[in-house]
């Protein structure tokens, strides 16, 4: 492993442990930094120790496992599109869970209704692309990219249309949820587990990776079975995409912009970028989420707003300083 | 021994015919070149060559196996195909687009070691890369990611060598420097060059494979099958035949 991103990762990992803390001493509640440690680590029950265990920690862990997933779905995906401009809603996934979360809404059902209706909504997407592009003359891909988008386009008319439905006290909730919000978001449990899983497997997939981005034939005569490894990529990203959406809704940029951030620092080896990118996403979107809940404190902003806040300068900067080896 | 055969060979591609019956057989030590006019279907014979796509008839044998029965890992052990062109849509370096030339090489759970390095450092320097094995690929000029491309083949280090149109992008200088570095490593495997250069066919080459459209073929040595006439025919173009002054054959487009 090449040192200097050796030392990236390992800077990754620390700013993500601080990401951690900070998300545990910041609100509307006052802790001192000493307060956060001891509820932290001592096993106490006054005011601070409940609030940093019950309400802050598992909003930390979903922002950090929310944007995770989407820059590991956003990374995988630009390889499987071969498009640097891919990010993990470009195939309709996100569409799905809008439509099938926002019907929830409109309905007025419960929390778990519309997570359980963002679930069945991405996952109705995902079987549709696939089957869509899969047509007679197999599955390139621009027609991949073509009928995500096409699908995406048909989901946003329809999400046009719940919006113009819904009740009037159901419809800030249903833009929050669309722009992504961290607000009703629990323990996130499985999607904890979805995130170790989908990193495990894409790691293991990482060499073969590194060969499709530069093309199927490429990677074909370097001895890479294109097809199946492409299968497992759709199947890999759209699932972290779901997981990531019936958590805090269409959370957007992290996905799109992390990956490139961490091909400007280490390059495109998947084996480093794949790793990298779940702890600067999760780290990227816990500090957004900061912001978002404490700024105009008490009042809670979607975190959507602050993604792009955080990052679109960081990358711009890192643009601006050009990419490695172009010295 | 034959490193590659072709048995009935019938390759189509959207209602052309490029190949009928071909029975070709290329043994060790054989540099073969593969000559026709611009959309005759010289890539895709390379490619059906390579197993990447399927022929509409006949088989391809590499050590006197089917193409159906290599594993496409060990198959890439093997055989290489140098691509007519490469696209690099995220930014990497020169060094890491050489190493990939290992990957058939080291096994799924391994990183490339110091061996690997070394053998992509050594094609680098083959192709007078050494100095730029850090810049990023997205830099180069077109002959220098050609160089790179050649670089990433011998760094796979395959047998039998498939080459689409090499010289493409190279000044003279490196034509004949690449296409030098290519023989001595085909002396113990074998090459199959797509080309429009008749002069660096003559030069190189054993053997031709000539395509002259809708399915027609021939082959044969190259000294009996680079002949004015049947390049004429070949391009549809008059051509002139001249003496260099070292004495070799050369052709010329009247």
């Amino acid at each position: 492993m090449p040192i200097r991103a050796a030392i990236t990762l390992g800077a990754l990992t620390v700013a993500a442990v601080i990401s951690l803390l900070a998300a545990a001493k910041s609100g509307s509640v006052d802790v001192s930094w000493a307060d956060t440690w001891m509820a932290l680590t001592a096993n106490r029950a006054d005011t601070a120790a409940t609030v940093i265990w019950e309400l802050r920690l598992p909003r930390a862990a979903a922002a950090f496992i929310t944007g995770g997933l989407l820059a590991l779905a956003g990374a995988l995906m630009q390889v499987l599109l071969r498009n640097p401009l891919a990010d993990p809603y470009v195939l309709g996934i996100s569409g799905g869970a809008s439509v099938g979360a926002l019907t929830a809404m409109v309905l007025g059902l419960g929390a778990a209704v519309v997570s359980g209706g963002a679930l069945a909504g991405a996952l109705l997407s995902m079987v549709l692309v696939f089957g869509l592009a899969h047509g007679r003359g197999g599955w390139t891909p621009a027609r991949l990219l073509l009928t995500g988008i096409v699908v995406a386009s048909g989901w946003s008319a329809v999400i046009s249309f719940l919006l113009a439905l819904g009740p009037e006290h159901e419809l800030r909730g249903m833009l929050f949820w669309l722009m992504g919000d961290l607000g009703h978001a629990g323990w996130p449990p499985w999607r904890g587990l979805v995130l170790v899983t989908g990193l495990a497997a894409s790691f293991a997939l990482a060499r073969p990776l590194n060969l499709l981005a530069r093309g199927e034939l490429q990677a074909r005569v370097l001895g890479v079975a294109v097809t199946p490894l492409r299968y497992a990529l759709f199947g890999l990203a759209s699932l972290l995409t779901a997981a990531a959406v019936t958590l805090a809704g269409s959370v957007g940029f992290v996905g799109l912009v992390v990956p490139h951030m961490l091909r400007l620092a280490i390059g495109s080896d998947h084996r480093l970028l794949l790793p990298g990118a779940v702890l600067l996403g999760g780290t990227l979107l816990n500090f957004a989420d900061i912001l978002a809940r404490t700024l105009l404190a008490p009042q809670q902003l979607p975190v959507g707003v602050f993604s792009a806040v955080i990052g679109v300068p960081l990358f711009l900067f890192l643009l601006n300083r050009g990419p490695r080896g172009r010295e | 021994m034959t490193l590659l055969e072709t048995r009935n060979l019938t390759v189509d591609i959207a209602d052309v015919h490029i190949c009928r019956a071909l029975n070709l057989s290329v043994g060790r030590g054989e540099r073969w070149a593969l000559l026709g006019r611009n959309g005759v279907g010289k890539t895709t014979l390379l490619h059906a060559m390579a197993g990447l796509n399927r022929p509409v008839g006949g088989e391809v044998l590499v050590q006197d196996r089917p193409l159906a029965r290599w594993g496409r890992r060990r198959l890439a052990q093997q055989l290489g195909l140098l691509p007519q062109d490469n696209q690099d849509p995220f930014p990497a370096t020169v060094l890491e687009t050489a190493l990939m030339g290992r990957h058939p090489h080291v096994s799924p759970w391994r990183w490339e070691d110091e061996d690997d390095q070394r053998i992509a450092l050594d094609a680098l320097a083959e192709l007078d890369l050494r100095e730029m094995t850090h810049r990023d690929v997205g830099t180069l000029s077109g002959g220098e990611r050609r160089r790179v491309a050649v670089a990433t083949l011998l760094t796979q280090n395959p047998r039998v060598m498939l080459l689409d149109e090499p010289s493409n992008h190279l000044d003279v200088h490196h034509q004949i420097d690449v296409l030098e570095r290519l023989d001595r490593h085909a002396a113990d495997g074998a090459m199959i060059l797509a080309t429009h250069d008749v002069n660096l066919a003559l030069r190189f080459c054993t053997h031709a494979l000539l395509l002259f459209g809708d399915g027609e073929s021939c082959h044969g040595p190259v000294e009996t099958m680079l002949e004015r006439e049947v390049l004429a025919t070949l391009y549809r173009h008059p051509m002139q035949e001249a003496r260099t002054e070292d004495g070799r054959r050369i052709f010329v487009p009247a």
